[in-house]
């Protein structure tokens, strides 16, 4: 354990189905956060914390991650694994086996976390006698995670599906093993079918130690979690936040804590208010109003739209006079119920919203659907079908 | 074409120099070599074959040495043995040569050495030149001067390193073929691509025609023809580490295909004014192009493929244009008058045929201006003024982004020269320009839903392929075949739709797939051509947006592109072609990255 610890292994290969339609076409470590791909969080953290070398395990829609890292870290040491089968993240990890050595860390690719907490992370597991130790955090909402039992500063179990649940410690998905979990892998059983990484705990020989971090772990598994991170993250951010090559209108009012990216185009009259983020090349019509809601690139909004809390996929196109009010809403992931969350509408990549359509609270339009002007929309719309009222 | 290497005042100068090679393999890979100076004289190692041949010999029988060259070939002279292997050397061994290029007057030149009693171990053109440094060495000259006046001995294109004798330094020139120069700490490169020194230093000055560069473990020197210190920036250079990797995808096609919605935001990022409806070309304001009459593009292959394009597009908004080959260009002489202007399009920016169309039409008084792809190239320099497509560095041998940059950034000269030479805007403008600002999107969505794969296994083992296109569409289907046929082997032809009954109906059977490609322009017209070869039991492929209309219903399979304007459709259509050229080839197991007989960039006419 005298020498530096310099690998990581990154899990990127899930589907992120809570996110769809988002997901559909992109991998969910995609997905932006304030303009930037949730994966670039975490390999920003680890190598600013001493990584040198990331293995990357892809799956789902592997050619985005892959076309985006390699343009984006072009000197850094990065390998890809391919996961093509949905066999959980333990099974993504033994695929990297043959590309790491032990002790290193391992993350997920979906949650944006910072160099301390890697940091930490390395410093209890390279002063305590453990063979492995999990970043945990507090959480208000520990119902949406593995919650961690404590015994004394060690892990004694990590549950998946805690409904009610007293602890209010959930696992940050950031962990550092030694070689000895492979081996533990291979006897951890899977779970309809998955081998989830955490499960791996039981199966190691050894004491497994945990440690809190908080404030640098943010989670943006479920739509309303990627709002909330995006506005989390832009509200610390103190970087010029419109691009040099976006137009925005002189008439246009940005407010702060907003990020406008490359060849955006901002009518007159339009308001953009804090924890809005437009990606690349959106364009937002003359007197519509952006209000906490995410614009994916190549967004196209017409005129006089209203949207809150609200999420465009990639190419989408909204129609003149669209209105999604934002508020409260229960919505069903997975066949699980989560009530009073606040969540506009998410719109999947290449929809196209007709002029003056209503979407309630909650609804979600499919990549490549349609739907026809006027509708007032509850729900959701299907991939590529076509609505009309 | 070959790519060239050296490396001085580096710690590990065999790995430097073979892996500068394997970086530059898209350059040549018939045979490869390197040699290193050490105490006890020049070590050389050549190989047949790949450069990982040579890695292999390497590490069998390990040489050292303090610096070195080292060379992968293409042939041109000489058939690929290991004798034909460069680096070549004199019969002493003491003098060892790199050349890439083709020296026109090596007949005379060996024939004369011949009879001064000097022995030749191959066949190349370059071994002429170790043994006149040789000559002129026993004459009493330096080793500069020996090289020196080697050189000014040949005749042809040259880019050329050399170690001689036990003078520590790197000797080189260039004229006609490209030389970079790298600037480490310490530690000096010379190569005919950045992407052979680029993992250790991003300082590279880009050589002149004519230069000679004299480096030393302290420095180096550049001096022109005359002997007299000539002054070259160092430029930074930020993209080409891309190129080290494959960025997890098995072929740098493959990912190189994937990059184009990327690659077309740089080309496009702040040249688009959708609000106004027209371009912004920073490089060209307003008026720039108010006196041009005419337009010639010059160009070789796809970037041909792409100035036809072009071509067409300037055509139908009335102003005359001609996309010629560029290596006919020189032999057919169109007239050229003050008022034209000649486009030439290289990806490198070191096509030879190109280049030497270039200098022709600027002789005979065009403006001329480069649309390329490699900042500082040599059609840069070439060229009065530049405009960059900005794909960022393609690898692979068959080019794919840059062919969808190139359309893209012609497109949108063609509407900055519409607008000076007309003084309005075309028609077209706002709606292109949209369509242009929806382009990367649009062929992100290609990318994701093609069928691309489901074709090519449904046709494999056909006896021919065919792509037919119209307008815009017949350089697709140009592009298209050739794509195909570089990379698969088998046999592929495009031809303008209407071309088909004048002859190439003739070649159809069922066993030849016809693709089409509808750009929603004149689609009737070449749904009538569908027809024809239907009727002769070929099966079609309709490459179009039609959702639900005749071509549909037409077509045996369907490649499905977004509904865009047509001036750019095609652009959509070649992302379809790619990927069934792409997937052919896999499936028939070629080597897609490196076809046989091919190289990246052509340097030798």
């Amino acid at each position: 354990m005298n020498d530096r610890l310099t690998e990581a292994v990154v899990l990127a290969a899930g589907e992120g189905r809570r996110l769809r339609p988002l997901t559909t076409f992109q991998p969910k470590p995609m997905l932006p956060v304030a303009n930037r791909p949730v994966v670039e969080y975490v390999l920003d953290a680890l190598f600013e914390s001493g990584i040198e070398r990331a293995v990357v395990v892809v799956g789902h829609r592997a050619d985005r991650i892959q076309s985006h890292l390699s343009a984006t870290y072009p000197d850094a040491d990065i390998e890809f694994v391919h996961q093509d089968t949905r066999l959980g993240s333990g099974h993504a990890l033994l695929l990297a086996e043959e590309l790491v050595t032990g002790p290193f860390v391992v993350c997920n690719g979906d949650n944006v976390i910072d160099a301390d907490i890697v940091l930490k992370a390395l410093e209890r597991f390279s002063t305590t006698d453990s063979v492995a130790t999990i970043a945990v955090a507090e959480s208000d909402t520990p119902e949406e995670y593995g919650v961690v039992v404590e015994d004394n500063g060690r892990i004694a179990d990590i549950d998946e599906h805690a409904v009610d649940s007293e602890g209010y410690l959930v696992n940050a998905g950031v962990y550092v093993f030694d070689d000895a979990v492979f081996e533990a892998l291979r006897r951890t059983p899977p779970h309809d079918g998955e081998t989830r990484l955490p499960d791996v705990i039981h199966y190691l020989d050894g004491h497994v130690t945990s440690v809190l971090v908080n404030g640098g772990w943010l989670d943006p598994s479920h739509p309303w979690g990627l709002l909330s991170v995006t506005e989390t993250l832009l509200a610390r951010r103190h970087d010029d936040a419109v691009a040099a090559s976006a137009r925005v209108h002189e008439r246009a009012l940005l407010g702060d804590h907003v990020v406008v990216g490359d060849d955006c185009d901002v009518g007159p009259g339009a308001v953009i208010s804090g924890g809005s983020c437009l990606q690349n090349n959106v364009s937002v019509g003359a007197n519509s109003v952006i209000e906490r809601s995410i614009l994916s690139t190549d967004a196209r909004v017409g005129a006089g739209v209203v949207l809150r809390d609200s999420v465009v996929g990639p190419g989408a196109t909204v129609g003149d006079g669209v209105v999604s009010p934002g508020g409260r809403a229960d919505v069903i992931l997975e066949g699980r119920l989560y009530t009073d969350r606040r969540l506009g509408s998410i719109i999947g990549d290449r929809a196209e919203v007709g002029a003056n359509v209503t979407l309630t609270p909650g609804s979600r339009v499919g990549a490549e659907a349609v739907v026809g002007a006027g509708t007032v929309l509850h729900g959701d719309v299907r991939e590529r079908v076509e609505v009309t009222h | 074409m070959c790519g060239i290497t050296a490396c001085i005042g580096a710690d590990d100068s065999v790995d430097s120099l073979v892996d500068g090679l394997q970086r530059l393999e898209y350059r040549g890979y018939d045979s490869a070599g390197i040699a290193v100076k050490n105490g006890s004289g020049i070590s050389l190692t050549k190989r047949v074959g790949e450069v990982s041949e040579l890695v292999a010999a390497v590490e069998q029988n390990p040489i050292a040495g303090d610096y070195g060259i080292g060379h992968t070939r293409w042939a041109t002279h000489g058939g690929v043995t290991d004798g034909n292997a460069h680096p070549h050397t004199d019969e002493s061994g003491r003098i060892a040569v790199v050349h890439n290029g083709i020296i026109s007057n090596f007949q005379s030149l060996r024939s004369d050495l011949e009879s001064r009693g000097h022995v030749f171990s191959s066949e190349t053109d370059t071994e002429v030149v170790p043994h006149l440094i040789e000559e002129n060495l026993r004459d009493g000259a330096t080793p500069e001067e020996a090289f020196r006046a080697a050189v000014g001995s040949l005749s042809g294109s040259y880019a050329l390193a050399a170690i001689i004798g036990d003078e520590e330094a790197i000797f080189a020139t260039r004229s006609g073929s490209p030389l970079v120069l790298g600037v480490g700490d310490g530690e000096y490169y010379l190569a005919s691509d950045v992407p052979a020194f680029i993992q250790r230093t991003a300082r590279v000055i880009y050589l002149h025609d004519g230069d000679f560069v004299v480096t030393r473990s302290d420095g180096y020197e550049i001096t022109d023809s005359a002997g007299r210190a000539v002054d070259r920036p160092v430029e930074h250079v930020e993209w080409d580490p891309e190129t080290a990797t494959k960025g997890g995808y098995e072929h740098y096609m493959y990912k190189e295909i994937h990059e184009q919605p990327g690659a077309l935001r740089r080309t496009t990022q702040s040249r688009l004014n959708t609000h106004a409806g027209g371009v912004e070309l920073e490089e060209f304001p307003p008026e720039s192009f108010a006196d041009v009459q005419q337009v010639h593009l010059l160009a070789m292959g796809t970037s041909h493929h792409a100035g036809m394009y072009a071509a067409s597009l300037l055509n139908s908004r009335g102003i005359p244009a001609y996309a010629f080959m560029a290596g006919e260009y020189s032999v057919i002489k169109p007239p050229v008058t003050p008022d034209t202007l000649v486009v030439a399009v290289s990806q490198s920016g070191e096509t030879a045929d190109t280049l030497d169309a270039v200098r022709r039409a600027r002789a005979a008084g065009a403006r001329t201006l480069a649309v390329t792809n490699v900042v500082g190239s040599s059609i840069t320099r070439e060229c009065d003024d530049e405009l960059l497509i900005r794909a960022g560095p393609e690898i692979g041998v068959a080019a794919t982004k840059t062919f969808s940059s190139q359309v893209t950034a012609l497109t949108l000269l063609t509407e900055r020269i519409v607008e000076d030479v007309t003084g309005a805007k075309s028609p077209a403008a706002r709606d292109l320009m949209e369509a242009l600002s929806r382009l990367p999107g649009d062929v992100q969505e290609v990318l994701d839903t093609s069928m691309a794969r489901e074709i090519a296994i449904e046709y494999e083992g056909s006896d021919a392929y065919f792509f037919i296109g119209r307008g815009v569409a017949h350089p697709v289907a140009l592009e298209g075949a050739l794509k195909f046929k570089e990379i698969s082997y088998e046999h592929a032809e495009g031809f303008a739709a209407s071309e088909l009954k004048h002859g190439p109906l003739a070649l159809v059977t069922p066993l030849s797939p016809v693709f089409a490609i509808f750009t929603g322009h004149e689609d009737e017209a070449t749904l009538s051509n569908v027809k024809e070869v239907q009727a002769r039991g070929a099966p079609v492929i309709a490459i179009t947006s039609d959702r639900s209309g005749e071509v549909t219903e037409f077509a045996d399979h369907v490649l499905r592109i977004p509904d865009t304007h047509p001036d750019i459709a095609g652009v959509l259509a070649n992302v379809q072609l790619q990927l069934v050229a792409y997937h052919a080839a896999d499936l028939l197991e070629r080597p897609i990255d490196k076809p046989r007989n091919l190289a990246k960039c052509v340097t030798v006419e």
